[in-house]
């Protein structure tokens, strides 16, 4: 079957790219009456951003089904199961593999069964899938199997690889050779050309200064372009860090990101501590300072956090359990965990 | 397309059941031996949710659901146009039904197709728990993936795809339950008269607007709150309201709600015959009136055929009001028009119109069901007593299959003289008779017409379809060597009773007339228009008369009429029926046990008057 790959760098519109191939699809009517799209990505959170664009559009409403790789084998191998039970070797190969990666094996497996293509087919002629340089061995397989029967529209960037140390060259090449290739090299999401810029020097993994200019009079050593500053100071000294960065926050309107490669350092969270609470004095009169900051946190910390304050004891009945986390049903997990061992017990006792 | 296979776990009196369905299917058995069970089982599979009744506890096997309690349904639907998954997507595809292949004579599945296993064919199941805090029963109509590791449809890992109400629709299935409620089917109010309109003719949308607007706005002179009488109520009441509501509302009287559903609902279907009048249907006889929903089913049918889809009916008793000759045309019209259909029947006249093969003979026992065809595979060329018993006499067979018991006698004049006597004994039945001078004998026996003395041929068809032949065999050597052959057969009979020594069934109409010779002998003169001085003399007589039904006739209604006769052959038909009915620990009256002849199996008796 016919396969799209859209390659280019961050903000050259590779899922916009993605999104409208497939629109033009589904409007010449490659989608028959009971058929939908199916969206599959590597992570949850590029699903939902996926899923979240598709659902803007009216031509996909309804007609599209978005999932991790994870979930797609898993439901196909549940489903098929009965195709692989004499396929011991595979059975047996599985089990040498991690949760995730045991059902995405033998759902490749599976889809090297042309009736089982057709079977995917007959649901999903049209299959996406967005960040495919994240895609490993097993999920590649996976996407090479669907290919043959369905519909393919795929978006990468190499150097967007969210897991590291991964090889991402398997995967760039067997979409490159497997369809045709659409080379996106126009950025869209800016024209700040410092920024543009530092951005290719960085892809092309050359010296970022040279694309800038070298400013000769500030205090730590700083580098410009249009929409871009670069700004050198020693990591050492808390304070030092602390002053350069809120004196930089005062220079901007509006809010301000702060990226940091290691938030547990402790130099870093003093330097921060500091921005949050002092004030400094310019030298020719006037303050800047303090900063309120807030460190944003993620999925797995929030859910630590919450986990701190149950205490639940190793086994428990089902009262107990509900005594337990009543207290706190008004986070949304904790509520639908109570509805799920509520459903657990009427199905199963 | 049709359904192939039928699989029940748990509902009912059944806890588990398989039925193999062929295209026009009979279900024959007894009352309580599953057949309602077999179309309510497929009504909730196929059936339009709001034809689905909700489920109770007592639909759950055993009647007191536990948490774990479940009813699984599946069925195996085949006959997809072209064969071919592509074809048919609203059943098959990653998010509908997984694809299997059937082996259309070994009805068995396989994930891919070979050389037998050639039909493409869907596993739809329908699985229900019963909730103990919400006390009401949760549901689910799937696709099954893979019958034998299904597991619990409710678990949280099942993966399951439910079916859609529109996928169903193309299978086109329709029950006609026993209890029809008859006068309203030609009218809105009924589902089915509303899918045909919708699926043939379309609304009559302007005649409705019509009288819709009729209604809204009747001619000044003919409403009906302005009549005399009604107009002095009516004002009252707007007087009334006025003062009481800011809005004065006003009281209209309409003969029917003003929406054009209400409209139609009040749609009755009448019928006039020749110059008669034109009288409601609830006024006709119940034929004409049960008629009116198989008419409307054939139209249903042809609509459906004709859009080139498929149409599968469950009839229950289709044979109800009807005459046996309108029967048998509506049955074989159904037959034609219908890809499939499933009928019910207590009648032989309707079980007798399908092939042996799709008549199954239901059983429910321990909570097992089965369901066994008459014979697996029409023979190509039948042997002159398979012609007897399956073609001509089929209706007879089947007949005698409904009984709990089968006796398979020797001859033709052994059934007509059981036949005649168990007759003339019922006819001369009074009320004040004791309760064991009554013969309960055709309640559980049924006979098997007999001919040529071919006892093991029918006893091998008979094994197949029900567990309890028995044989009646005359006192000669022949009798004996029948008897050779019959305790041979696996399963062995499970009861053989012999006639007296060199006794036929003649000598025993004999020894019945010898309960009041004197009287008998002279009544039976005139009546068969010959002089018996003894009852050896009636023996031989009536030997001369084998197959002259008028005899038989004659005989029994005279002998009948004797009291101390009627006493004597009621306990002849009483203790044989005792007898065939449980041989393992009948006591000896009549009938003495050959314990020479019986195993653990086969229980001989021999008649000792």
């Amino acid at each position: 079957m016919t396969l799209d790959f859209f390659e280019g760098a961050a903000g050259t519109g590779k899922t916009h790219n993605l999104v409208g191939r497939a629109g033009e699809l589904v409007q010449d009517g490659i989608l028959g009456e009971q058929c939908r799209v199916l969206a599959l990505t590597f992570m949850n959170g590029s699903r939902r951003r996926l899923q979240a664009r598709l659902g803007q559009d009216v031509l996909f409403r309804r007609r599209f089904e978005c999932q991790t790789f994870d979930v797609f084998s898993r439901s196909l191998v549940a489903r098929r199961r009965s195709l692989l039970s004499s396929n011991e070797a595979a059975l047996q190969q599985s089990t040498t593999l991690t949760e995730f990666d045991g059902p995405c094996f033998l759902a490749a497996t599976l889809l090297e069964n042309p009736a089982v293509q057709r079977w995917v087919a007959a649901s999903f002629p049209l299959v996406l899938v967005d960040e495919a340089q994240d895609l490993d061995e097993h999920r590649m397989r996976v996407l090479q199997g669907l290919s043959a029967s369905c519909y393919t529209v795929a978006a990468a960037d190499a150097f967007q690889c969210l897991t590291d140390g991964r090889d991402t060259d398997g995967v760039m090449r067997w979409l490159e050779g497997a369809g045709q290739t659409h080379r996106l090299t126009e950025p869209m999401r800016t024209a700040q050309k410092g920024l543009l810029a530092a951005a290719r020097a960085v892809r092309e993994q050359r010296d970022i200064t040279d694309e800038l200019t070298q400013s000769q009079h500030a205090k730590n050593p700083t580098w410009s372009g249009q929409g871009f500053r670069l700004v050198q100071t020693p990591a050492k000294n808390a304070g030092l860090v602390a002053w350069t960065v809120a004196n930089e926050m005062s220079r901007c309107t509006g809010q301000t990101a702060i990226l940091t490669p290691d938030a547990q350092n402790a130099m870093l969270r003093t330097a921060l501590d500091t921005v949050r609470s002092r004030t400094w004095n310019r030298k020719y009169g006037g303050t800047f300072g303090p900063f309120p900051l807030e460190w944003e946190s993620k999925d797995s910390e929030k859910a630590a956090s919450l986990l701190a304050d149950i205490l639940l004891p190793p086994a428990a009945t089902y009262p107990e359990f509900c005594t337990a986390l009543t207290p706190i049903a008004t986070h949304a997990p904790v509520a639908n965990a109570i509805a799920r061992m509520d459903r657990l017990r009427r199905v199963n006792g | 397309m049709h359904i192939a296979h039928l699989s029940i776990k748990g509902f009912r009196g059944v806890q588990s059941g398989e039925i193999p369905l062929g295209r026009h299917s009979v279900l024959v058995g007894p009352n309580n031996s599953g057949k309602t069970t077999i179309i309510e089982a497929l009504a909730l599979l196929f059936g339009r949710d709001r034809l689905v009744r909700r489920l109770t506890e007592h639909d759950f096997h055993g009647s007191a659901p536990d948490v774990a309690a479940r009813i699984t349904i599946i069925a195996t639907v085949m006959g997809f146009p072209h064969n071919d998954l592509q074809h048919n997507t609203a059943w098959f595809g990653l998010d509908r039904g997984v694809e299997k292949w059937l082996d259309p004579n070994a009805k068995t599945l396989r994930a891919a197709p070979d050389a037998q296993h050639t039909e493409l064919a869907v596993q739809i199941g329908f699985a229900a728990r019963f909730d103990l805090d919400e006390l009401e029963a949760e549901t689910v109509r799937f696709f099954v993936d893979d019958e034998d590791t299904l597991g619990d449809p409710f678990a949280e890992d099942a993966h399951l795809r439910t079916v859609h109400t529109k996928t169903l629709q193309d299978l086109g299935f329709f029950l006609v339950p026993a209890s029809r409620t008859w006068d309203r089917w030609i009218s809105f109010s009924s589902e089915l008269f509303r899918r045909v309109v919708a699926t043939r003719g379309g609304m009559p949308a302007q005649a409705v607007r019509a009288e819709r607007q009729r209604l809204w706005n009747p001619p000044e002179a003919e409403r009906l709150e302005n009549q005399p009488g009604l107009a002095d109520i009516v004002n009252s009441i707007n007087d009334e309201l006025r003062q009481l509501l800011p809005t004065a509302p006003k009281l209209k009287l309409r003969l029917t709600g003003t929406d054009s559903n209400s409209l139609l609902e009040t749609v009755i279907p009448h019928f006039t015959q020749g110059n008669g009048p034109t009288l409601p249907a609830i006024r006709q006889g119940t034929g004409l009136v049960s008629l009116q929903s198989l008419l409307l089913l054939m139209q249903f049918g042809k609509a459906r055929a004709e859009i080139g889809k498929s149409f599968v009916l469950a009839v229950e008793e289709p044979e109800l009001h009807i005459q046996p000759s309108q029967q048998k045309r509506l049955v074989n019209r159904l037959n034609a028009l219908c890809d499939q259909t499933l009928v019910t029947t207590h009648s032989p006249i309707v079980a007798a119109m399908f092939p042996a093969p799709e008549t199954l003979f239901i059983k429910t026992s321990d909570g097992t069901l089965t369901a066994k065809p008459l014979m697996d595979t029409v023979p190509a060329a039948p042997t002159n007593h398979q012609q007897h018993l399956l073609y001509a006499w089929r209706q007879k067979l089947i007949a005698s299959l409904m009984h709990e018991c089968v006796l398979i006698p020797e001859g033709v004049s052994d059934v007509a003289w059981l036949e005649t006597l168990q007759t003339a004994l019922e006819l001369q039945q009074g009320w004040e008779d004791a309760q064991d001078a009554r013969s309960w004998f055709s309640t559980f026996v049924g006979v098997v017409p007999t001919i040529d003395a071919k006892i093991a041929d029918t006893l091998a068809i008979i094994n197949k379809v029900h567990e309890r032949p028995c044989i009646l065999l005359d006192g000669d050597g022949d009798g004996r060597r029948y008897f050779e052959a019959v305790s041979a057969s696996v399963p062995p009979p499970k009861c053989v009773v012999f006639w007296p020594q060199d006794w036929a069934m003649e000598h025993v109409v004999a020894w019945i007339a010898g309960a009041d010779d004197a009287n008998v002998l002279a009544a039976l003169g005139p009546a068969l228009d010959q002089n018996f001085a003894t009852t050896d003399q009636l023996a031989s007589f009536l030997l001369t008369r084998k197959s002259y039904a008028p005899t038989h006739d004659s005989a029994t209604v005279t002998l009948m009429a004797n009291s101390a006769c009627h006493a004597r052959a009621a306990k002849l038909l009483g203790e044989l029926c005792d007898v065939l009915r449980d041989p393992e620990n009948a006591d000896a009256g009549l009938f003495e046990r050959i314990e020479a002849d019986s195993t653990a199996e086969m229980h001989v008796f021999r008649f000792a008057p």
